[in-house]
């Protein structure tokens, strides 16, 4: 086996890669090397949600260009994504937290065409009659996000990419990258390797140990978020709805295109677990917190538990690229904190030309991962979702 | 009966009043397995056919299994949906399911922006309740029994039985309201039930614990938990030891038209003639072949109903032994039979439609720990590999009963009793010989049953076995449902396989909607296998996808709690 490229993780933004690496260049011969099966990770563990609406000018405007490449999905794809945009309410309590919103919006969001709705109690009351307002001073509308059916995004880029001849591999995990020289020279599959003059590596939770293999250190860490879902109902939480107030631990609950309920919240924190389990501890703060805001919701069924993993950076945002320290053609894309999902369309048209045309746009710079060293860390705080 | 608990209201038949069970047969949200908890509403394509908006229970409550029941059931009526309702499903409701979007001209930028507008009045569910009823809160209770038996079946409370013995502290959950499980349902001799009834008091004298309606819900990292639902308390599990006799339940054949109303599987109707006596229905129509027919015969017999047999041979009955092609018809809900049988067509009419399904072993919580599990065509389905003694890959997990397929309430006595001696080894306690004793009567018992100790060998040797080809007796393949939740096809299963050019389960499940509806599974995983096996070459080793708890849905309230410190 021999291959130009070759990418490490069948995730979605390991599969977005592949696509436009083939859509820019058909005589390159692409190989994906999936662990598990396609989508294995948080490319199927997510709650299925996009948003622009981020703390920093760089990730707004990131996530901005790449919900445009997702609103194209269908139409170069022919796979329907299902997308709705149905918005993303924030409830705020603090005058603090609303300045900040204010100032945000002000100073970026609107800036990039993206403003956010800024509405008082009776109108959230008006509009939301199931949530439980006390305590709340008013909530923030962004009805430029949405929600959509994740896994078609990631069967959509698989289909599109073996059509045009790729070659993707499921249940193939890659044990280690080759170097010699400073220089990549292929893969190992234990049974055999497969040689290659590029790797990039979009792994997810994975990455940090085939990195470790290399001797190179990247500092991401694997958060665990436990995600409940109920038996459907019929539409009626329109946006994806989050609690800020800090006793709330993040909770947010949204509704799936197919009626169930999902939320989850931030607690606790178990780091570096790969296992996907779930704990009742957990859940049953969970309960409580959610019918606390949505009391309509005690009634509700739960069918079902699992947790998925964000794999968080420092500053809370991707790295991609590469580290020109690093073995020349050795590149990266992980650590997306979970925006993996948004993000992807745009990182692989970004990865692709960056390896096909050799070009490194001004919007990617920030996010190499030589910024640790450098200490030009960005800072992003609004993670949910 | 004293022991067992009274059934939900109403349960009479006697009375000028329908039960509450014949009402929700009617209505297609039929049970699976044979508890009255399992209620589903019919899946998405059915719609106009079926919505909860016809049948709802006045103030506001949802149709799901637990309010269902603690409803004031009087108030439980059927309206006519809405007509917006109906043309709503009628031009969204085929694609609601996931995969179905994804076809023309769902996938056009129109055909999209036209299901969008629809959607909403397409999904056939109803809200959440908004109704706040005065009721007792539930409570967390916390269990450290030394022995905790999950099952109350015949097997389970020998188990409990010769743990007690041994002075352990022993706890039996049993999810529905009455002790035995199936034992007196297909018990042809009919047991008045005193039987069990002494067998439960004896327990009990010796200090275990039956907890009745109580459902264990599964295995979290932290710790297994369980939920009563009548008397609302949420127990938090720590045991020790952990006994398994969970059984089986049945699932449906795949057969045209078999998710229609009042079609029943074989439990719910002995069920409900044994437990509430009804007699609602006058022509049945019964399709299968087992020795549970002649427990069903016997219950014709008394109740005086007509019967019609199809597939098989039943004396003093309407018969059809050998047929190519079934095909259950109606307009609301199931009205005739079309088969085909020596090239001719025929109709049968019957108020009634019964299968005797397949029996599946219950594993959902056994699936759950990550333990070897070996797929047993005859047996049911997917079974924790264990040895002749009950033990598993885990030291302090044991398995008693017959699981599915076998008929033999000897096995499940002695399998209980062994797992309860077993449990007292592993706790330190000196046993005697007894254990060796009852391990003898099974061998004895296998070896003259040459059908069940073919099957438990392969367990016992960790082989599978694999199904046979099936008999097809369908011939339109989108009118088969095989996953009734999400109403999933067999040609949307072709359809997903053919799109995604994989036979992998977890991407024919993300991609269709199979297993994750209501049941996650419990109805359509082992026909999805076998039809994946017969149909697309694909063996089946080892489960796939990942079983993950709530074993049943239930309520969010019963998790919040004011005692979470427990």
């Amino acid at each position: 086996m021999k291959y130009d490229v070759c990418i490490v993780g069948g995730g979605v933004v390991g599969l977005a890669i592949a696509y436009y690496l083939k859509k820019f260049d058909r005589k390159l011969r692409v190989g994906v090397f999936e662990k598990r099966y396609f989508g294995y990770g948080g490319s199927t563990r997510n709650a299925g949600h996009f948003r622009v609406h981020f703390w920093t000018y760089e990730n707004s405007r990131y996530a901005s260009e790449s919900i445009k490449l997702l609103m194209k999905f269908m139409g170069e794809t022919g796979w329907n994504p299902t997308i709705m945009r149905s918005g993303y309410l924030w409830l705020i309590s603090d005058d603090k937290v609303w300045k900040a919103y204010e100032e945000t919006n002000a100073k970026i969001w609107s800036r990039l065409g993206n403003p956010v709705i800024f509405m008082d109690l009776d109108e959230v009351a008006e509009k939301y009659p199931y949530i439980n307002l006390d305590g709340f001073i008013g909530a923030v509308f962004g009805p430029q996000d949405g929600k959509l059916h994740h896994d078609i995004v990631v069967y959509g880029y698989l289909d599109r990419f073996r059509r045009m001849d790729g070659e993707a591999h499921p249940y193939t995990p890659v044990l280690t990258i080759n170097v010699k020289n400073g220089k990549v020279k292929g893969i190992d599959l234990g049974h055999k390797t497969v040689e290659c003059e590029k790797v990039i590596v979009a792994a997810g939770e994975g990455s940090r140990i085939l990195f470790d293999s290399l001797g190179i250190e990247i500092p991401i860490k694997i958060k665990r978020k436990e995600l409940y879902v109920s038996e459907p109902y019929s539409l009626f939480i329109d946006p994806l709805v989050i609690d800020t107030r800090e006793d709330s631990m993040g909770l947010y609950i949204t509704q799936s295109l197919r009626g169930e309920l999902m939320g989850s919240l931030d607690y606790p924190e178990a780091y570096d677990d790969l296992t996907h389990e779930t704990t009742l501890e957990h859940y049953i703060m969970y309960a409580k917190k959610l019918v606390r805001l949505i009391p309509v919701l005690k009634y509700s069924t739960i069918m079902r538990c699992w947790s998925g993993n964000y794999v968080t950076t420092p500053d809370n945002s991707h790295i991609m690229g590469r580290d020109p320290e690093w073995p020349e053609g050795l590149y990266v894309a992980t650590g997306f904190s979970g925006h993996g999902f948004m993000l992807a369309p745009y990182t692989g048209y970004l990865m692709a030309r960056h390896i096909v045309y050799g070009e490194t746009p001004e919007i990617m710079e920030p996010y190499t991962p030589d910024r640790f060293r450098m200490g030009k860390l960005i800072s992003e705080s609004l993670v949910i979702g | 009966m004293s022991r067992n608990e009274d059934p939900p209201p109403p349960h009479g038949g006697g009375g000028g009043e329908k039960p509450l069970l014949i009402t929700l047969i009617e209505h297609g949200i039929f049970r699976y397995g044979y508890s009255l908890r399992y209620i589903r509403p019919r899946g998405f394509n059915t719609a106009e056919v079926w919505s909860p908006d016809r049948i709802d229970v006045e103030p506001g409550f949802s149709v799901n299994p637990y309010t269902t029941l603690n409803t004031d059931i009087d108030k439980f009526e059927v309206r006519t949906p809405d007509r917006l309702v109906k043309l709503g499903s009628r031009i969204a409701g085929p694609y609601v399911k996931v995969g179905g979007y994804d076809r023309f001209p769902f996938n056009t930028r129109f055909g999209w922006s036209l299901a969008l507008r629809y959607w909403r009045k397409a999904i056939p569910w109803p809200k959440p309740s908004s109704y706040v009823r005065e009721e007792t809160p539930y409570r967390l209770e916390r269990l450290d029994p030394d022995v905790l038996v999950v099952g109350g079946g015949i097997s389970g409370l020998h188990a409990a039985l010769s743990a007690s013995q041994l002075k352990l502290k022993t706890v039996v959950l049993e999810m529905d309201y009455w002790i035995g499980g199936r034992y007196p349902l297909v018990n042809k001799d009919d047991t008045d039930g005193s039987s069990l009834d002494n067998l439960a008091k004896t327990v009990e004298r010796l200090g275990a614990k039956i907890l009745l309606n109580t459902v264990f819900q599964g295995f979290h990292s932290d710790y297994p938990y369980a939920v009563d639902w009548r008397r609302r308390i949420t127990y938090i599990l720590n045991p020790k030891v952990i006994i398994f006799a969970t059984g089986h339940y049945e699932v449906p054949p795949l057969i045209e038209g078999i998710d229609l109303p009042k079609s029943v599987p074989y439990y719910t109707y002995a069920k409900l003639v044994k437990r509430f006596g009804v007699k609602h229905f006058k022509r049945i129509v019964v399709y299968g072949r087992d020795e549970r027919l002649e427990s069903l015969k016997s219950m014709f017999e008394r109740e005086e109903v007509e019967a019609i047999f199809i597939g098989s041979d039943v004396e003093g009955f309407t018969s059809y032994p050998e047929v190519e092609y079934i095909k259950l018809v109606g307009e609301e809900s199931f009205e005739y039979v079309e088969i085909e049988c020596d090239g001719k067509k025929e109709r049968v009419k019957g108020d009634l439609f019964i299968y005797l399904g397949d029996r599946v072993a219950n594993s959902w919580l056994t699936l759950q720990m990550g333990i070897t599990h070996l797929f047993i065509d005859g047996l049911g389905g997917y079974i924790p590999w264990h040895d002749i003694e009950g033990s598993t890959e885990k030291e302090n997990i044991f398995i008693a009963g017959s699981l599915g397929g076998v008929y033999n309430f000897n096995y499940d006595v002695l399998t209980g009793l062994v797992a309860g001696l077993k449990a007292g080894e592993y706790l330190g306690l000196d046993v005697g010989d007894k254990k060796s004793q009852f391990i003898g009567q099974i061998r004895e018992m296998l070896d003259k049953d040459e059908w069940a100790d073919k099957l438990f060998g392969s367990i016992f040797r960790r082989e599978n076995v694999y199904p046979n080809k099936d008999v097809k007796l369908y011939r339109d393949k989108s009118k088969v449902i095989l996953c009734s939740c999400t109403d999933v096809s067999l040609e949307d299963i072709d359809h997903s396989v053919e799109k995604l050019g994989t036979h992998d389960i977890e991407l024919l499940k993300r991609y269709s909607g199979v297993l994750t509806g209501r049941c996650q599974g419990k109805l359509c995983l082992y026909n999805l296998h076998r039809y994946l096996h017969n149909n697309h070459g694909r063996m089946i080793r080892s489960i796939h996808h990942r079983i993950r708890p709530p074993y049943i849905p239930h309520e969010i309230r019963s998790l919040e709690v004011e005692n979470s410190e427990v």
